[in-house]
């Protein structure tokens, strides 16, 4: 009677030595690699888990912030959130806008402008000043058919875990749409492995007055603050920890 | 003295049915009555826009001669802000951009008439026109017809509510970011 509870790894390894077989081998090989993988996952989630139990990191030389602008009334909305915020503290400021959409980086741009012209930052501990502009390829163009739309996702999604490891911001402040959800994932990436406990912000639009965007029903779960503009939609999504102040626009 | 309703139709949908209403013997009538000057159009950067803009004041000459309203028309403008600014009564497609623009200019304020595009009545533009109008903060109306827009200007003359003040997010984006030293409590 064979005892399976007895058999070592040992016993395995003697086996596969004995008998040479390749494909007790490649098995084996993949048993292993699918266990590691599963565990490395398993870790990650954990940690990610763990990531928000954990109060902001403080950064009193200044922040590193990335601004993730939608376009059209999405970029107006954040720039005006934006233009609250003193610059002093955001040394560095990465505005990211995706293709097609010029026009946000210009009105970024002319915010940076108008902000150094009315009260011109000046950094904590001398840090300088960094503002860059990134473009990503956008995830899913208007009018562009579901099946290739999963090949330009992918795309967005690498470009966008490729400029968060580049930045390393502090913290991401996003309003939507789709294509925004490339950066928040791939800022739980940095979160996951601790390479960085980037903080994500996320303001659902003024326009969204009973019911949330498909944005922000995936984002509502995964994001550190969650605010909606109008009280109909807090009121709503309160046991998922959503935060109504009033107006923002 | 001069008083100036602004019609705007929006940048990315044609909005040309707004226009054609508008722009009837009824609501011009309207209009004279409650002293208007001026009107100005934006009618959108398409083709089409413009030219059914154009044969809409064609057909109505003879009333706009016999009330005095002289209007006037543009595709876009980069500095819609100042037309808002100097207007008396707005008159606009539910766009969120134009409707805050409305709302949030100095004073004195324009009124504001807020018609959704029917196209777009999937979107939410209707929410937030119906939402603001239950503040008082403006009118809402909800078709494209002469009569509920004459309706809507039958009201112009009640007391508005102001919008709430903008509510900033400073704080807890720099507690988040972990900048506001001195204050360790969220918001």
């Amino acid at each position: 009677m064979l005892d399976i509870t007895a058999i070592t790894i040992k016993d395995i390894l003697d086996f596969v030595a004995e008998h040479r077989c390749p494909l007790l081998v490649l098995v084996l090989a993949s048993a292993v690699s699918v266990l590691v993988l599963f565990c490395v996952l398993l870790f990650l989630i954990a940690s990610l888990v763990t990531s928000y139990g954990l109060p902001p990191a403080k950064h009193a030389n200044g922040a590193s912030a990335m601004f993730v602008l939608g376009s059209g009334g999405h970029t107006t909305e954040l720039l005006g959130i934006v233009s609250q915020l003193d610059f002093s503290l955001y040394p560095l400021r990465t505005y990211v806008s995706f293709s097609g959409d010029t026009l946000s980086t210009v009105r970024a741009l002319r915010l940076e402008k108008d902000k150094h012209e009315t009260a011109p930052a000046t950094a904590r501990g001398g840090r300088r000043q960094n503002v860059a502009t990134v473009e990503l390829r956008r995830a899913r163009n208007v009018g562009q058919s579901y099946f290739t739309s999963i090949f330009t996702s992918i795309w967005c999604g690498c470009e966008a875990v490729v400029t968060l490891i580049k930045v390393m911001p502090d913290i991401v402040v996003c309003n939507g749409p789709g294509s925004c959800v490339f950066i928040c994932f791939a800022a739980l990436l940095l979160r996951a492995t601790r390479i960085k406990l980037t903080r994500i912000v996320y303001i659902e639009s003024f326009a969204r007055v009973n019911s949330l965007s498909l944005t922000g029903r995936i984002l509502i779960s995964v994001v550190d603050r969650f605010i909606v503009q109008w009280p109909s939609l807090a009121a709503q999504y309160k046991h998922k920890g959503v935060e109504y102040f009033g107006i923002l626009a | 003295m001069s008083r100036k309703v602004l019609l705007t139709t929006g940048a990315t949908y044609p909005f040309d049915t707004l226009i054609e209403v508008i722009l009837t013997q009824h609501v011009l009538e309207k209009l004279s009555a409650l002293a208007v000057t001026d009107l100005r159009i934006q009618y959108g950067n398409t083709p089409t826009s413009r030219i059914a803009y154009e044969s809409c004041v064609e057909n109505c000459t003879a009333v706009l001669q016999r009330t005095g309203i002289n209007v006037t028309g543009f595709g876009l403008t980069e500095n819609m802000a100042s037309e808002i600014q100097s207007s008396w009564l707005v008159i606009s497609h539910a766009g969120t951009g134009t409707i805050l623009d409305t709302l949030r200019s100095p004073s004195p304020k324009p009124r504001l008439i807020v018609v959704p595009n029917p196209v777009l009545m999937h979107g939410h533009q209707a929410e937030v026109a119906a939402a603001l109008e239950d503040m008082n903060c403006m009118l809402y109306a909800k078709s494209v017809t002469k009569e509920s827009i004459a309706s809507a200007l039958d009201k112009l003359d009640r007391q508005f509510t102001e919008l709430p003040p903008k509510h900033s997010l400073a704080d807890l984006i720099n507690y988040e970011a972990g900048v506001l030293l001195n204050d360790t409590s969220p918001q």
